[in-house]
């Protein structure tokens, strides 16, 4: 849609610079030679807008109809054209009204324009969504990095320190769940943490746990733990015997 | 921890409207600097007239009551080129024509725009409001219960105001 015909934002606009062009008073201007001048610049527009023609084209209307009052001796203007009139204001102070208003805004948007052209050029950074006001509670209050590392010590003291540098050799997991399989194949139940407070290093710890769970998944061995937070225990379940050496492959 | 020194509290003022992309009270600085809002205010003051050289890229903005930092206006075209995008389009005539007739005559309906203007300014309204220059900020109790339009502290920001009073005044009609 095209908003501004000719660089104009309306009839209303079109009609002012009209009048400004011949640099008279808008309460002195002639209705009728501006109408002409009027109708010669709306005729030559583009109309790509129905609605918007319908717009310039009421000013248009308004402007013939002074301009034939104008033109009609008081005492000829037919009875009708005075009955239908005789309510209503006079159609030009009315419409010199509208504009006189009409300029006030429109000569204030010349001074936000030149506002526009500083104000927003000054810039901020990117601006975001403000903090919500309510403050939540710290959950590491009071925590300082000596904290963290006691409970890192805490943690790992129970598995022997590694020799740095050197790679471990990975521990299988396949090799681990051939272990636990035989070793409840002899004992018919094993306790979890039993079982895994004799890893001796990190990386039998992960592979051992792993192939607990892989088991459990494949449904080789089944696991309960009565109390909570007490020893889990496993069992062989009837599909554990004899597929430990598939385990392997 | 309170501070005492008066340099370190103007310091922490100007650290902290940095860090915010937002407008601050004096009301929010003197919370988190833990010191009385006079004091604050006055070192407001003191910080903005710092910034009023101009040698500081940076200008304190006073908004609505509310203070941020912003790039000074004679630097823009440095920020601009920056910045991979060119500086936003000026609003159309009929889009600052509208902001015009809402920003003196606010709260203020689409039909008193329209009447003004003499034209329909569905788009108008449309563009200001998604650009936050504009928002509903109720409805007329009359038939309809038509929305009201009034301008946003955006609106103020955009054209480098400090508050609504601050709007040069709008211009006396010589004919009346």
């Amino acid at each position: 849609m095209k908003v501004d015909t000719e660089g104009f934002s309306g009839p209303l606009d079109l009609l002012l610079s009209l009048i400004e062009k011949k640099q008279i008073d808008i309460c002195e201007v002639s209705i009728s030679d501006i109408a002409d001048d009027y109708l010669e610049q709306v005729s030559a527009m583009e109309w790509l807008d129905i609605d918007q023609a319908a717009e310039f084209l009421i000013i248009a209307a308004t402007l013939l109809y002074i301009k034939v009052r104008a033109l009609l001796p008081p005492e000829e203007v037919p009875e009708e054209l005075a009955a239908a009139t005789s309510e209503m204001t006079d159609p030009r102070a009315e419409l010199v009204a509208r504009l006189v208003e009409y300029r006030r805004y429109r000569d204030a948007a010349r001074v936000l324009r030149n506002l526009e052209a500083v104000g927003s050029r000054m810039y901020t950074r990117p601006l975001r969504p403000l903090p919500t006001p309510t403050v939540r509670a710290n959950p590491v209050e009071g925590l300082t990095g000596h904290d963290l590392l006691q409970a890192y010590l805490d943690a790992s003291s129970s598995i022997p320190e590694e020799f740095p540098y050197l790679p471990a050799d990975e521990i299988p997991i396949a090799t681990q769940m051939v272990s636990v399989l035989v070793r409840l194949a002899r004992k018919g139940k094993l306790g979890l943490f039993e079982f895994l407070g004799g890893a001796r290093s990190r990386h039998l710890l992960v592979s051992t746990v792993l192939a607990v769970l892989e088991l459990v998944r494949r449904g080789r061995i089944s696991a309960s733990q009565p109390a909570p937070f007490g020893e889990i225990w496993m069992f062989a379940t009837s599909q554990a015997i004899g597929g430990a050496a598939d385990e392997l492959t | 921890m309170p501070q005492t020194n008066l340099h370190e509290a103007q310091a922490a003022i100007e650290a902290i409207l940095f860090a915010a992309a937002f407008p601050l009270s004096v009301k929010d600085l003197a919370a988190a600097i833990q010191i009385d809002e006079d004091t604050t205010a006055k070192l407001l003051r003191e910080l903005g007239d710092r910034h009023s050289v101009p040698e500081s890229g940076i200008v304190l903005s006073k908004l609505d009551g509310s203070f941020i930092l912003m790039s000074r206006p004679e630097y823009a075209p440095f920020v601009e080129n920056l910045s991979a995008r060119q500086r936003p389009a000026p609003l159309s005539p009929a889009s600052i024509e509208t902001l015009s007739i809402i920003a003196y005559r606010q709260p203020v309906t689409r039909g008193e725009i329209e009447r003004i203007r003499g034209v329909s300014s569905d788009s108008s309204i449309a563009t200001l409001s998604e650009r936050g220059l504009i928002a509903e900020v109720g409805r007329r109790n009359s038939v309809g219960r038509p929305v009201l339009y009034g301008t946003t502290p955006e609106f103020l920001m955009y054209l480098g105001l400090t508050s609504l009073s601050d709007l040069p005044p709008l211009p006396e009609s010589e004919d009346q």
